[in-house]
Parts: C-alpha cells; sequence; structure tokens
C-alpha cells in the first residue's frame, strides 16, 4: 500500500490536469472573491460578510473532484498502469484504496487553495462572523462531504475503464446530486403562509393583507424526510453550507455520518466489484 | 523437468464465449515458449489469467508451484514481468521517469538499476523524450523494459512484434534472446508471426478455440518438419540397407515409404536398388514449415 501511495503520488505532482485544476481553482476563488468585495462596496448599505462568500466552494468541489478522478484514473487504466500493478502482484485492494486516498488528498489540496485564496476578500469584507467552533464544524464537514464525494467518484471511475465514459458518467452523476439537492433545498425553503396583498387609495388602505397557508408547504414526516435526505447527499450538504443554513448541532451530527457512512459504503462496494473485475 | 507454469484444464467464458476452453499446458523453466494461435483463439485470455487480471470459471494453473487459488499466488506473480497488448506506460513521462514509477510500485529502495535497464533494451540514449513520442517498437522495448525492473524470472509477452517495421522486429527478437540466455529469463511469447517465432522458440504451444492442440519443442518440431524426401519403393528394407551403406539418416513412415533427411544423388540410389531388385516408384522433395504444421494442425480448410 506505501509503495502503491508513494508512485501515486509521485505521478499526482507530474499530472498536468491536477495542476490546471489547481490554477483553475486559484483564479475561480479569486474572481468569485473579488466579485463579493465590489458587491460590498458598492452596496454599503447592505451588509456583506467574508462567511457569505467563503463557503461558495462546498458546491463547485464535487465538479472538481469528479473530473479530476475520472482524468487521474482513466488515465491509470487508459496507460495499462492499473493493469501493470495487478501483474506485479500488488493487491486490488490496495490498488483501490491507495487510488481513494489520492483522489482525496488532491480534491482536499484543491479545497485548501480555495480557503486560502480566499482570504483575499478578508480587507474589505473582513473575517468570518461565525463563531470559531462554527468555523471548524464547517471546515470538518468540508472534508467529510470531500471524502463522500472522492469515494463516489473513485467507485465510479474504478469500475469504468472507458476514459470518456467515466468522466461523463462522474459529472452527470454529480449534476444529477446537485439538482436534487436544490429541488429538496427549493422545497423546504418555501414559506409556510403566502402574505396577502393590500389596497391603498389615495392613502387609504381599502383592502387588508391576509395571509394564507402556501400550498407548496411540506408539512410533517415528509418535511423530516426531506431535511434528512438533503443532510445525507453530500451535495446537500455543500449546498446547505453555501447558504449558511447548517442550523444545529444535530444536523452537523447527522452530515458528518452521512459522508462516513457514504464513503464506507461506497469502497466497501467497490473493492468488492473491483476485486470480481475482468480487466483488459 | 522443472515447469514455470502448468494449467490444468482451464476454462473463461466471456457471457456465452468460451475464450479459453479446457487449456492444460507446460512452460519449461528456461524456455521460449512461443504461443501459436489465430486472432481469438484464446491466447491472450491465457496471459491475462495467468498475470491474474481475470479469474478462471474452472480449472487452474500453477505459478512457480502456486496454484491460482493459494493465496500467496501474489508472491509469485512478483517474479513475473508481463506486456499485455499494449505496452503499460506513461505517455507523459520519459523512458527513465516511466522506470522510477515502476521502481516505485515495485518498492523498490533505489534507482540504480534503471540505466542497466534501459540499456539492455537500447534506450540509454532517449533522454527526455516522452514515451509518447517514441516509434511502436520504442515502445514495446520500453513496455519490456518496465516488464524487467521488477528482475522477473519469467516474461509473458503478448504480440511483441505486431505492428512493427522489420528493424523493430529483429531489436525486439534480439532482446528476447539475450534476455533468455545471458539472464535465463523463461519467455512465453504469444504470436501469429510464425516465421519470426519459428526463428525465437524452443518449445511451442498450438492453441486453437481455447485449447491446446499440441505441445511440441523446437527439436522434436524441426524434426518433423525437416526437410526431407520421401521416397516410395517395392522394398523398404532394401532401401534401408542401401541408405545404410550410404550413411545417410532415414525414417521409415509405412511398408512403402521412407523419408530420406539429406541431399539424395538419384542416379546413384535408383542403380543401387535396382541392385537390389527394389523398385522405386516416386521420389518427392518436401519441406514442412512451422506455418504449414501449424495449418496441418489446426486444418488447413477453415484457415484458408
Amino acid at each position: 500500500m506505501r509503495k502503491l501511495l508513494s508512485a501515486n503520488f509521485a505521478r499526482l505532482w507530474k499530472f498536468g490536469f491536477f495542476w490546471i485544476c489547481m490554477g483553475f481553482m486559484l483564479g475561480y476563488s479569486l474572481v468569485y472573491m473579488l466579485n463579493g468585495c465590489r458587491q460590498a462596496l458598492a452596496l454599503p448599505e447592505i451588509s456583506f460578510t467574508l462567511d457569505q462568500f467563503y463557503f461558495h466552494s462546498a458546491l463547485s468541489v464535487g465538479a472538481f473532484c469528479a473530473c479530476l478522478t475520472s482524468m487521474f484514473l482513466s488515465a491509470e487504466y487508459g496507460d495499462g498502469i492499473v493493469r501493470n500493478k495487478i501483474v506485479t502482484g500488488a493487491l486490488r485492494r490496495d490498488i483501490y484504496l491507495s487510488n481513494l486516498v489520492l483522489v482525496f488528498t488532491a480534491t482536499l489540496l484543491l479545497l485548501g487553495v480555495w480557503w486560502i485564496s480566499a482570504l483575499a476578500a478578508v480587507p474589505v469584507l473582513g473575517v468570518w462572523k461565525l463563531r470559531f467552533s462554527e468555523l471548524l464544524i464547517y471546515l470538518l464537514v468540508s472534508v467529510l462531504f470531500t471524502a463522500a464525494f472522492s469515494a463516489f467518484f473513485t467507485l465510479v471511475s474504478m469500475l469504468c475503464e472507458n476514459n470518456s465514459a467515466a468522466g461523463i458518467v462522474s459529472l452527470i452523476l454529480f449534476c444529477g446530486l446537485l439538482l436534487l439537492a436544490a429541488l429538496i433545498d427549493n422545497s423546504l425553503s418555501q414559506p409556510e403562509t403566502i402574505s396577502g396583498y393590500s389596497v391603498i387609495i389615495d392613502g387609504i388602505q381599502t383592502v387588508k393583507p391576509q395571509s394564507r397557508p402556501n400550498p407548496h408547504y411540506i408539512h410533517g414526516q415528509w418535511r423530516v424526510i426531506l431535511q434528512y435526505v438533503l443532510d445525507f447527499l453530500p451535495t446537500g450538504q455543500g449546498l446547505q453550507m453555501w447558504l449558511l443554513e447548517i442550523a444545529d448541532t444535530g444536523q452537523v451530527i447527522r452530515m458528518m455520518l452521512s459522508s462516513v457512512l457514504i464513503t464506507v459504503v461506497t469502497t466497501i462496494c467497490g473493492i468488492r466489484f473491483f476485486q470480481k473485475k475482468d480487466m483488459k | 523437468m522443472e515447469y514455470v507454469l502448468r494449467t490444468n484444464d482451464l476454462c473463461k467464458s466471456y457471457k456465452s464465449c468460451k475464450a479459453v476452453n479446457g487449456l492444460s499446458m507446460n512452460v519449461p523453466k528456461g524456455a521460449i515458449y512461443g504461443f501459436v494461435g489465430k486472432n481469438g483463439a484464446g491466447k491472450t485470455t491465457l496471459i491475462r489469467l495467468v498475470c491474474g487480471l481475470q479469474e478462471p470459471v474452472s480449472g487452474e494453473y500453477t505459478l512457480y508451484g502456486r496454484k491460482n487459488s493459494d493465496r500467496e499466488i501474489v508472491k509469485s506473480r512478483r517474479r513475473i514481468g508481463a506486456v499485455v497488448e499494449t505496452p503499460s506506460l506513461y505517455p507523459d513521462l520519459s523512458a527513465e521517469d516511466n522506470l522510477k514509477q515502476q521502481y516505485r510500485i515495485l518498492g523498490l529502495p533505489s534507482f540504480d538499476g534503471i540505466t542497466e535497464i534501459l540499456k539492455t533494451v537500447g534506450l540509454e540514449n532517449v533522454g527526455k523524450k516522452k514515451a509518447k513520442h517514441f516509434s511502436l517498437g520504442m515502445r514495446q522495448r520500453l513496455g519490456i523494459a518496465i516488464a524487467l525492473a521488477g528482475d522477473p524470472d519469467f516474461l509473458l509477452l503478448d504480440e511483441p512484434i505486431n505492428g512493427l517495421d522489420p528493424q523493430g522486429i529483429v531489436e525486439i527478437r534480439e532482446l528476447i534472446l539475450k534476455l533468455n540466455r545471458e539472464r535465463q529469463i523463461t519467455v512465453l511469447i504469444s504470436s501469429h508471426i510464425l516465421d519470426e517465432l519459428a526463428k525465437l522458440a524452443t518449445h511451442y504451444g498450438f492453441i486453437d478455440n481455447g485449447q491446446i492442440i499440441k505441445e511440441i519443442s523446437a527439436a522434436e518440431l524441426e524434426e518433423t518438419t525437416k526437410k526431407c524426401v520421401h521416397a516410395e519403393v517395392s522394398d523398404t528394407k532394401a532401401l534401408a540397407r542401401v541408405l545404410d551403406e550410404m550413411g545417410m539418416e532415414y525414417k521409415i513412415l509405412d511398408e512403402r515409404t521412407t523419408c530420406i533427411y539429406a541431399k539424395v544423388m538419384v542416379s546413384e540410389l535408383v542403380s543401387r536398388l535396382s541392385r537390389e531388385d527394389c523398385e522405386v516408384y516416386s521420389l518427392q522433395e518436401k519441406e514442412e514449415s512451422l506455418e504449414s504444421f501449424y495449418i496441418s494442425l489446426v486444418g488447413g480448410a477453415d484457415h484458408a
């Protein structure tokens, strides 16, 4: 395992696409944060905070992970490196785990680039409004759902030998999960009541506003289930983090456990499938 | 005889297609084993099975005395090197960096042997040129270099000369011979370029429809296929006496036919036989190549 990790990391440092991703993440972060600064300077009456922009990476890191994983692992397949590792007597389980560790570390490095370069906005937006402990929790949740993304996309890429197919499947899955999370979040964000309208004629209010129940508001058990699903999905976690909607300790624990569960289950399944897989 | 690889009734199927169907073969230690068969006969599948890339559905194989069902088979696999179909290499790295990567995968403590391996395969002067800019022959040689990184005792080469130009073919042939002679590496080489294989192999395994139909040593094959004159005569005993007197090597095939392995002076032979009251019905010069031997084994009509 150690020697496979050593080979993997030596390869990563020479893998051009990884550095392209790093450069893109750096540029993306700087442009996004500087745009936040521009908004804050243009609209001084609105109180913009660093927090509102800082966790945007939670939304995009999955896409970077999907691209990087499929490109790196598909190249390993396409160039016959995975085959070569098996021929040299490496265990399939070790090959799988070493690839997962590599993907996770590479994605964390991308996240790290965002976290560091986003600090460029501090002179204008100030530091975080979150308490230090909250900030740490947000960062920990980020690390854990990055692990979940890494495990998920490693599974896809290790089972799909075709270079382009692995990339397309990974991106479609990411987009699908993001869309699902957005739909659920949108449903849960519906207000319970809709405010009525008021009519004012010549300064006299002739119709008083009457609020009525929102038919799209989700009640009861369904609301709980959807919130659980949203907390379970890595994209859901990312979305809520970006929107600063993580409310309580219970939700944080749920999110962390979900990420750990996804990571463990997908890795066990992935290793099982990979051990049975016929290699060309 | 000590064997590196033995397979017993090995089977592998893909859905309904039986790629390897009860294959039994034996690769002796120190041999260059020519694995001969048409496309789709099961050569590559057998190599994939032995390399652990795929699992057989039934049957077994033994690699350096360890059965494939043994958990320790990975230790035997560490003694092999393989180039399966296309060489496994990083296209955007130089030959040296490719070997360094292989050294890391193998967990070798230093990169000391790299220069020697590059020299062995004739790639010592390629510098920093990336593998993707190599010719096909150079890539093939780099693939063999990577396979040699773990100092293997057994090399499996799947169609190593496919697509190479004549110069490339000669280079690969000489490299394989050198590895076999100087490092005593056992080589299993699959190919359907029979003339080329005939210049290398010490043993042959002929495969058709996923089964070994004949295993033969190069010496036995030479004996079977060597140039001879088929003499059809009325009395083979008389012919044998005459040939003994003339000091010629021969083999009596049946009551009328004898194979003479020498240049025959027809007039002298006929006159001597006539003195022995032996009629000569026909004299035919025959030579069987590896190709014609293979075709006669698998059935010419199917492969015409």
